[in-house]
């Protein structure tokens, strides 16, 4: 006991220990020549801008320190003083007020609960000293392809990522890892294209493979597989905060699953990111655009919709607007504008007046705000795209729907007339003041005259070479899927309030690239995956782990828990249950009683959970049915997205809820009295089962000192079954596959036993 | 050499000048007026004393440790101490001289010249003493010179920078008074402290914006550019009160936005003394208690009661060494040393783990053992924690006979014994625990007498006895109704539940209310074999009869071959059509859940034929009544059976009997016999009521019926 | 017996990690329960660290029981006789001050005015008014901190509940609960520290939603942990039928013996955050039934709450294990009871609804307070908005509705630092408009928070470059109803 109370202490302190040096660490030393961007801005914009930044209203004493003319200007209340002085910090207010000890004078005043670092304070004086220059905001600034940088070891780069990530860890003093053992490299590239698990088929190919380029080879048949498509859904889901309902109290039934049928189509067929873009923001305005395009619009509508009675529906259609521009820009812009909703951007220099020139783009639809309540409620709400029998047979074969009925879905559509965008005062629907035309903020990438003044135009903006963001936000996407974290952390704010990147000439290098070869996403993955950054092998050093706690520098793979919906998908396949149909409504699997039916109004299709039976229960995760007001547990445990609005990042916790889920689920219980099933059937003797079941759900064969443990364990099991029938018999009741009641033996329950346990292994839901 | 001569005289005679000229200006100081260039002079005062102090620090420094050097050092003394005064001359005429300027508090100011003057004369003695050789008066002189100069710069210092310029980063922001309620003086000791703190720095002698000081009495009276601060006619146009009030945003807004910003209570307080005329001398217990300013001024000093541990800080070390997952210990709140215990988990709790707590006996203030069995002698562990001021054994089952251990605890404040089954000897604790402010024994068997006797023996604790069952005659809930489907074939078993054991549960299958008279008593499952409507409650001695709880259970019988609509369904309540009245699915009581059909502008008229004929006993209609929805009986149904010749009569015509008033929403059955041979098909039609009575908040509009099944046996 | 072995499991495995500790563990591993977030350093927030709870705490726990629906405040605690004597008479436009309706009342021609139903009386020392439908809250209203003066800007349930809950009427940010778990930790590691309990009246439900007790952008393990009233209160708490504790134990030492093997080979912190992990569950699966087990109380406590109180799912049933739970150290149990969106047929389902919640609210006050725990716990009553002085649809003096009303309505809070026995607010004799300190839901919010000993404007968390916090730019501190 009082140990444990020392260990827990000591766990802690440990953690804060390693902490606070990650956030943002600048050693003065390595500062030669300060750079605005990498180490002034961040302080600045975090601690300053609140009330000396782009927002006009909150500005205080008619100072701002984001444009540098003001920043040098006399300043308006105290006359001869000036913001800033160049190469001279006492001469400058800014560092006095920052420096100074009296609560009257001190920047950040008290009452703000924000104060400079001694550290901070001593940055920015190093700055003023070396002239205070400023740098235009890097993510604004079009990437350029940087060359090369120089390293010593030339013998380790297997491309061109190898090159700048190398130069980093030498920076750091970190060595990369040596390469990984075929058997994770495998896992790994499997889970990362496909999200399931090596076949013990695949395994042994590739092991047996020796051939220089079977690695690559393996690469190419998993991209060519459409298990890849259904990955990178899971992505796009998350991104277009799709859902199966409507969202809001009665929280009905909707039909925007056609939509993830496309997504999935679209990834398989390599659609180039821009094309992939332009069709989801204005596939509807493309010159005689075919039902493919405009089903894509449906991205745009797959925000909440309410049925509450009574509502006033100019309040909700603003609402929906409003979630269209912020995932919209969140999403592929990189940037959370919702601040300039209600008032000019506090740090980025997005005024409230930019934010209603973007809305304006989404504002022009026949979309209505109410469509009355549960009762009328309807699949899908205008404007509606039919999508009848023939339309799948010729054009949309990917569209998975057995029967001949119609299908609806929500897509976008344009008003012939053009319906005027207001500035709304604080966000409010009736707070309407001055009208603005769509507009882009200029201070990203100026909107040409050339482009049409509507979502066409914006899509054309958007995937236009010249604009900095898009193509450094999708790459950044990529790279936080295959490395946890993005080279710029935070993915969905590229603003000055966002992380730096890492490895800016990286991600620069990177989104030319990508944008020179054609927007071709399978290339882009397969680029990471053949780098030797990603196959280094993700030991964990202590030297290593102390110097880079993070692993921001990669000088190791990262192990990174899967998915929520990876997770499931591990189970099924490893079990042999999953059902690998692609695409079709979503399914109800196993769900604890109650969910619902305590949580509904009482109203509506869904207000019990009717769980499906047969194949329906083995399908991805990727298809389980979301109801937004109820999410299914096990993803939400899993730090699922509970899609209420656009998310580009999950959290990777590990809780006790998360044990609990892979220790008493049904689904895994009846995955390992399944497998079970077979192996016995197939091998005699345990060892031999439990090695193929190792192989199966860890992707390697088992340590003899793991088999070991496994063994002892089986055979305590054996004996316990072997005395008490019954319990055995309950263990492997569970789950809805047939069972043949005459075959249940000790051996299948102990084995089964042994199998759970193998799924609740820490490196089972693990990327090695 | 010589040259060393020429400067020691030079400075020697400065020396003697400067010692004449500050005489004479501090005589005549208030005759002076000085040219421009001299006042530039003045000002040179700041930047001219920091020469004086490092000389003389230095000087000291050479003259009490000669060796520092290893060479003789007098001449460089000398020099060193001339050349300090020299600059200390310097300094203090050039401050006489900025002195001259307006702006000061004069006694700050004085005090601050004095000082400067002494460093300057006793310098000079000092000076002399040295060169006379008169070591004694010159160590005296040269401590006092040192302590004076720093004397002077703290002086100077908060004459320019504000009192508690130097000890500000220290010195606390106290905002409860120092003194007791009862000595307390309104302004003094409330007011004065909120105008230091937040008004003063910018309105005092050395920084007076926009003319005013609220330093001092007088000063505030004075008032400012802006006229009066504090309006003694009318004090609600007191210009501090304006103020102060104005949102932050305004630029009038005082303190300005950025300072540190007055506290709700202290506008408050500001607010409630000016308006009760703002007066200076008055004691806060002379205002009436209903006074606004007095309840306000009162907390303040509420908060000083609140407790103060004294005691020292238990090591982190051994706190995290007690802290595990079954005990926490922590802090009652950061930055205090008193520490809260509490115990979770019954199964893992060991009493011994009490004597571990030791370590912390000192600060161990608040202790939670509830629900963890302990037994009485157990108790012994805590009288080792004399600081203990909370301590709850609810539930812990102990008889109290181990209470004596607590009886020394004399910060025991608060003692919950809820749960425990209390003897005899520990009422007689209990009844020594006279410091007690609150005793919680609800639940612990003790009789009203013995608690009568508790309170009378411990007058100024609270005792809490918690809820008694004062007889009250409650409702008991209905039972459950458990069984597998709705709808069954052949036959079927029906549980009965409730979740208080003790009760009886009466039912009846006859579509009656069970009560005392009529009723089948449940001793266990039974089985139905036909369409039946089961009724339920619930009884026990203590509780008066639950509500009913009823539900209907219909055998599946014979499926038509053919069904069609002659009148069809509301399009917003099809359902499945025909398909779900015969789907075997019974429809729960919600009508929108699509396994109802529902009918209102046209009556529920539907067709069913058989292939070959059939014998037909009954026919049943499941419905459904929610009389605020306007679903109510139907008016009428009719029913047709066509024979074998084809030929359809008219069998059956009844008129339900309908509701007076919005019932419990119910699912009811009607069935009606057929008794008939050879049937080949089935007409029945089932009208809404129309318009609905007087009665309905809907009277006059047309009523609903509902269907979800019918079944023909 | 049991417990040794669970013992001998759980140190064996201590053993094993003690060997580890040198190596660090910067992960989750027990930082997540054992303590706040904030003490993780989390956004950059390391500065409020030390400075939680900002100061002494009065409120330990909380426990909200929360009407869906929006009881009407009129025939509960706002007594309005003048609405009888003008009963049917037209709302002056100089009350209602274009306040914006609903769709369902937009359409209206008329507004008449309409009086309650029910009697009211005067209870306690205050003389507080409470209408007949709440008998047993009338018994401890000397306990309770009646306030009739909040007000919001929702109009819909929906934004309005989410408002409450999470301080913005859109969005998904974290609810009160993940809130006060990310900035106070548990005070009992072996149970969630945010629960919620779900139950439904007969009256008009509109439904919860789990976006109410999200952990929105903070750790998923602040999460509200939905109990449910099936065998498993916590989703997958219990293990499968043949398989007893015993048997788990020696599963899970298999198993971390397993991940050991592995730890070694790959030195990965994380791998023994989950071992912890596994443990902490554990653990959970012995604490949790522990708590839900009623079977042991009194029969005295069942005829407090009430009979409903044994049957799992119910209100009654809800504050007894709410009770149970947060004298077991949950930080913030959350209930919601559906059912008080009285649009039409007022007078019948009102009461109904009364019936469910009356006995079981007033009893758990009772309760906590002869446990001595009521000092320490604070408990809050009330909706997500008020009802209409008029009626919606057509007025009888036994059958009318009210529609939803933001501007003036009525909740209780008790215990944990509240002055008890007080009526705090009050509104125009129309009961529309407020006259007499008004109580914003920021205001609402930063006081909860001030009583459990955090100052509201220095929870922060920092997002997606901009930082939050529970009462948004807004909220005061109501010092008024402070002890």
């Amino acid at each position: 006991m009082k140990s444990f109370g020392h260990f827990a202490i000591i766990l802690i302190f440990l953690h804060l220990a390693c902490k606070p040096s990650s956030d943002q660490d600048i050693a003065l030393s390595d500062a030669q020549q300060l750079s605005y961007n990498f180490h002034i801005r961040p302080i600045l914009s975090d601690k300053c801008f609140a009330c000396h930044g782009p927002d006009a209203n909150k500005r205080e004493a008619g100072l701002r320190l984001d444009v540098e003319e003001v920043a040098f200007g006399a300043l308006k209340e105290s006359p001869g003083k000036f913001g800033l002085v160049a190469f001279r910090p006492d001469e400058s207010e800014v560092y006095h007020r920052i420096s100074s000890e009296d609560p009257n004078e001190m920047m950040p005043p008290p009452d703000s609960n924000l104060s400079l670092t001694a550290e901070e304070i001593k940055l920015i004086k190093k700055w003023i000293e070396q002239g205070a220059v400023y740098e235009p905001h890097w993510a604004f600034v079009n990437p350029k392809k940087h060359d090369l940088p120089k390293i010593k070891d030339i013998e380790w780069p297997k491309n061109e990522i190898d090159f700048f990530t190398f130069q980093k860890m030498a920076q750091k003093g970190l060595k990369p890892n040596p390469q990984a053992e075929k058997s994770e490299l495998l896992k790994r590239i499997s889970l990362d294209l496909t999200g399931l698990p090596p076949s013990p088929v695949l395994i042994r190919r590739f092991e047996a493979d020796k051939s220089t380029d079977a690695y690559e080879e393996i690469i190419d048949e998993l991209l060519a597989n459409p298990t890849y498509g259904e990955k990178m859904a899971v992505l796009w889901m998350d991104i277009s905060r799709y859902s199966d309902s409507y969202g809001y109290q009665d929280d009905n039934i909707r039909t925007q699953w056609p939509y993830r049928d496309w997504v999935i189509h679209a990834f398989n067929k390599n659609l180039p990111y821009d094309e992939f873009i332009t069709w989801q923001l204005a596939g509807d305005m493309l010159p005689n655009a075919n039902k493919e395009q405009i089903l894509a619009t449906a991205f745009n509508r797959n925000h909440k919709y309410t049925e509450e009675g009574g509502v006033i529906p100019e309040e909700y259609r603003v609402e929906y607007v409003l979630d269209k521009t912020n995932t919209f820009s969140k999403g592929i812009m990189g940037l959370t504008m919702e601040c300039a909703q209600c008032h000019d951007h506090k740090y980025d220099p997005i005024s409230q007046e930019a934010y209603y020139q973007m809305f304006a783009f989404f504002n022009n639809t026949p979309e209505k705000g109410y469509e009355g309540d549960v009762m009328q409620s309807k699949p899908a709400k205008t404007p509606i795209l039919w999508i009848e029998r023939d339309d799948i047979d010729q054009l949309l074969t990917f569209i998975n729907h057995a029967d001949s009925s119609k299908l609806m879905v929500s897509v976008m559509e344009e008003l012939d007339t053009v319906r005027t965008t207001y500035i709304l005062d604080r966000g409010l629907y009736d707070g309407r003041t001055i009208p603005v035309n769509p507009n882009t903020p200029e201070t990203i990438f100026e909107f040409s005259d050339q482009y049409p003044k509507n979502r066409l135009g914006l899509a054309q903006w958007t995937v236009n070479p010249e604009n900095p963001l898009t193509a450094r936000v999708f790459v950044n996407l990529i790279w936080q899927e295959i490395f946890g974290q993005g080279i710029v952390k935070s993915t969905g704010d590229f603003g000055m309030q966002g992380d730096l990147p890492s490895h800016p000439e990286l991600l620069d290098w990177l989104a030319v690239d990508f944008m020179e070869n054609g927007w071709d996403i399978k290339r882009l993955l397969k680029q990471i995956l053949t780098s030797a950054t990603y196959m280094q092998s993700s030991k964990v050093e202590r030297k290593k782990l102390n110097i880079d706690p993070e692993n921001i520098y990669l000088a190791r793979a990262p192990r990174i828990r899967l998915p929520a919906e990876n997770i499931r998908d591990l189970v099924l396949a490893s079990s042999g249950l999953l059902v690998s149909e692609i695409g079709g409504p979503s399914v109800k699997p196993y769900q604890p009683d109650g969910l619902w039916e305590a949580a509904t109004s009482g109203r509506g299709e869904l207000k019990t959970y009717k769980q499906d039976k047969g194949d329906k229960l083995y399908r991805r995760g990727l298809y389980t049915f979301i109801k937004l007001t109820s999410p299914p547990p096990m993803p939400i445990i899993f730090d699922g997205s509970n899609r209420d609005q656009c998310e580009v990042s999950r959290g990777r916790t590990n809780t006790p809820l998360q044990a609990l889920v892979m220790l008493n689920d049904p689904l895994v219980l009846e995955a390992s009295r399944v497998l079970a099933g077979k192996l016995t059937d197939i091998y005699a003797e345990p060892n031999k089962a439990i090695e193929e079941a190792f192989m199966r759900i860890v992707g390697r064969t088992p340590k003899s000192e793991e088999l070991d443990i496994l063994l002892r364990y089986y055979n305590e099991e054996l004996n316990r079954f072997s005395e008490d029938q019954n319990s055995a018999v309950d263990l492997v009741k569970i789950g809805e596959y047939p069972l043949e009641k005459d075959k249940i033996t000790g051996e299948k329950a102990a084995l089964a036993q042994v199998i759970t346990t193998l799924y609740n292994l820490e490196e089972a839901i693990t990327k090695i | 050499m010589t040259q060393n001569r020429k400067i020691v005289s030079f400075l020697e005679n400065s020396l003697i000048v400067f010692n004449g000229l500050i005489l004479a200006f501090v005589i005549g100081k208030q005759y002076i007026s000085l040219p421009p260039f001299l006042e530039v002079f003045g000002r040179m005062h700041p930047l001219l004393l920091h020469f004086p102090i490092v000389l003389l620090v230095l000087a000291g420094l050479l003259f009490w440790f000669p060796k520092i050097l290893d060479h003789n050092s007098n001449s460089l003394l000398q020099i060193l101490l001339l050349l300090s005064l020299f600059f200390t001359g310097l300094t203090v005429i050039a401050g006489l001289f900025l002195s001259a300027e307006e702006g000061y508090v004069q006694e700050d100011l004085q005090n601050h010249q004095w000082t400067g003057l002494l460093v300057f004369w006793l310098g000079s003695v000092w000076y002399l003493a040295w060169a006379k050789g008169k070591s004694i008066l010159a160590k005296t002189m040269s401590v006092s010179v040192l302590v004076l100069v720093l004397v002077t710069g703290h002086l100077g210092a908060s004459l320019t920078h504000g009192e508690d310029f130097l000890l500000f980063p220290i010195s606390s922001k106290v905002s409860a008074p120092v003194v007791s309620l009862e000595e307390a003086v309104a302004y003094d000791h409330i007011i004065r402290p909120i105008l230091e703190q937040k008004c003063v720095s910018c309105h005092k002698a050395s920084k007076q914006k926009g003319d005013l000081r609220l330093d001092e009495v007088r000063f505030i009276l004075a008032g400012g550019k802006n006229g009066d601060v504090i309006d003694l006619e009318n004090p609600e146009n007191s210009e501090i009160l304006q103020r102060i009030s104005l949102p932050i945003e305004e630029e009038e807004h005082m303190p300005p936005k950025g300072k540190p910003q007055l506290t709700e209570t202290e506008i408050q307080l500001l607010e409630t003394w000016i308006l009760e005329n703002a007066l200076f001398e008055k004691k806060v217990v002379e205002y009436p208690e209903t006074s606004p300013f007095f309840t306000f001024a009162n907390t303040l000093f509420d908060d000083k009661k609140e407790e103060v541990y004294d005691f020292d800080f238990a090591s982190k070390k051994t706190i995290t060494g007690l802290n595990h997952e079954y005990r926490v210990v922590q802090a009652l709140y950061p930055d205090s040393p008193a520490l809260r215990v509490s115990y979770f988990g019954k199964a893992q709790f060991d009493a011994a783990s009490l004597d571990e707590l030791k370590k912390i006996n000192i600060q161990l203030v608040d202790l939670n053992l509830q629900n963890m069995s302990l037994k009485d002698e157990d108790l012994s562990y805590l009288s080792h924690f004399q600081n203990l001021k909370i301590l709850n054994l609810n539930f812990t089952g102990i008889n109290g006979s181990g209470l004596q251990h607590v009886q020394d605890l004399k910060k025991l404040k608060s003692l919950s014994l809820t749960g425990n089954n209390l003897s005899e000897d520990a009422v007689n604790y209990l009844k020594k625990l006279s410091h007690l402010e609150a005793l919680f024994i609800w639940n612990t068997g003790l009789d009203n007498k013995t608690i009568a006797e508790l309170k009378s023996e411990l007058p100024k604790t609270k005792i809490e006895t918690g809820y008694s069952d004062d007889g009250e005659i409650y409702q008991l809930n209905p039972p459950e109704i458990k069984a597998e489907k709705a709808i069954f074939t052949g036959e079927m078993e029906i549980n009965l539940k409730h979740p208080i054991g003790s009760v009886s549960i009466f039912y009846t299958l006859d579509n009656t209310i069970p009560d005392s008279s009529n009723h089948i008593l449940y001793e266990g499952p039974f089985k139905i074999d036909k369409n039946i409507t089961l009724r339920t409650r619930a009884f026990a001695d203590g509780w008066s009869g639950s509500d009913e709880k009823s539900a209907v259970f219909l055998k599946s019988g014979i499926k038509p071959d053919e069904v069609t609509f002659l009148q069809s369904p509301d399009k917003r309540f099809k359902a499945n059509g025909t398909a779900t009245l015969f789907d075997l699915e019974k429809g729960d009581e919600e009508f929108s859940s699509g396994s109802w059909l529902g009918f209102r502008q046209n009556p529920m008229e539907i067709k069913m034929e058989f292939n070959e004929t059939r014998t037909i006993n009954n026919i049943a209609f499941s419905l459904l009544e929610v009389g605020a929805s306007y679903i109510v009986p139907p008016y009428k149904i009719e029913i047709w059976s066509t024979g074998k010749d084809g030929t359809e009569r008219l069998i059956q015509t009844d008129f339900p009997e309908q509701p007076e008033k919005i019932r419990k929403n119910q699912v009811f059955l009607k069935e009606y016999p057929i008794k008939k041979e050879n049937v080949s098909a089935i007409r029945a039609k089932l009208s809404p009521v129309n318009p609905l009575p007087k009665w309905h908040p809907g009277a006059g509009e047309k009523g609903w019926v509902f269907i979800d099944e019918i079944l023909i046996n | 017996m049991e417990k040794e072995q669970l013992e001998h499991g759980l140190n064996q495995n201590r053993r094993k990690f003690l060997s580890k500790v040198s190596l660090g563990i910067g992960s989750l591993a027990l930082g997540s329960l054992l303590i706040p977030d904030l003490f993780k350093g989390k956004g950059g927030e390391d500065a409020l660290m030390a400075a939680l709870p900002h100061f002494a705490p009065k409120a330990k726990r909380i426990i909200y029981l929360f009407q869906n629906g929006a009881p009407s405040q009129l025939e509960s605690f706002d007594y309005k006789p003048m609405l009888n004597q003008q009963m049917g008479q037209e709302l002056p436009e100089s009350i209602r001050m274009g306040q914006r309706l609903t769709g369902m009342t937009a359409g209206q021609s008329s507004f008449p005015l309409v009086g309650s139903y029910y009697g009211f009386m005067q209870y306690g020392e205050h003389r507080a008014w409470i209408s007949d439908i709440f008998p047993h809250t009338a018994k401890v209203v000397d306990d309770i901190c009646i306030i009739k003066s909040m007000h919001t800007e929702a109009i819909n349930h929906d934004p309005a509940l989410t408002f409450f809950q999470t301080g913005a009427q859109v969005g998904n940010r974290p609810s009160m609960g993940a809130w006060l778990s990310y900035g106070l930790g548990s005070e009992n590691n072996n149970l969630p520290s945010f629960c919620v309990l779900l139950s439904r009246g007969k009256g008009n439900g509109q439904g919860v939603y789990s976006k109410l007790w999200t952990n929105g952008f903070l750790d998923s393990v602040h999460q509200g942990v939905q109990f449910s009233a099936s065998e498993d209160p916590v989703l997958y708490l219990s293990d499968p039928k043949g398989m007893n504790r015993e048997d788990r134990r020696r599963m899970l030492d298999h198993l971390s013996s397993l991940n050991e093997v592995n730890y070694q080979e790959f030195g990965d912190p994380e791998i023994q955050a989950k071992i912890q992990q596994y443990e902490m569950a554990f653990r959970m699966q012995t604490a949790v039934p522990e708590v839900t087990d009623i079977s042991k109380e009194p029969d005295s406590i069942i005829k407090m709450y009430g009979p409903d109180c044994l049957v799992p799912g119910t209100y009654a049933a809800n504050c007894l294990l709410a009770r149970k739970l947060s004298e077991s150290g949950v930080r913030f149990v959350q209930l919601y009871h559906q059912g008080w969106d009285q649009h039409g047929n007022l007078p019948r389902e009102m009461i109904n609804q009364a019936n469910d919640v009356d006995q079981a609210s007033a009893a758990l006050i009772t309760d906590l307070k002869q446990r001595g725990l009521l000092d320490e716990t604070l408990v809050i009553w009330g909706g997500e908005f008020g009802r209409t002085n008029y009626c919606q649809g057509k007025i009888q003096l036994d059958n009318y509705g009210r529609d939803h009303h933001p501007r003036a309505f009525s909740i209780w809070m008790a215990g944990g630092g509240v002055k008890s026995g007080m009526v705090y607010g009050e509104t125009d004799e129309f009961g529309y408009n407020i006259v007499e300190n008004p109580v914003h839901i920021h205001d609402f919010q930063a006081t909860v928070l001030h009583l459990m000993g955090i100052d509201h404007e220095r929870l922060t968390f920092k997002h997606l470059g901009r930082r939050y916090r529970l009462t948004d730019v807004h909220g005061k501190v109501v010092n008024d109803i402070l002890v």
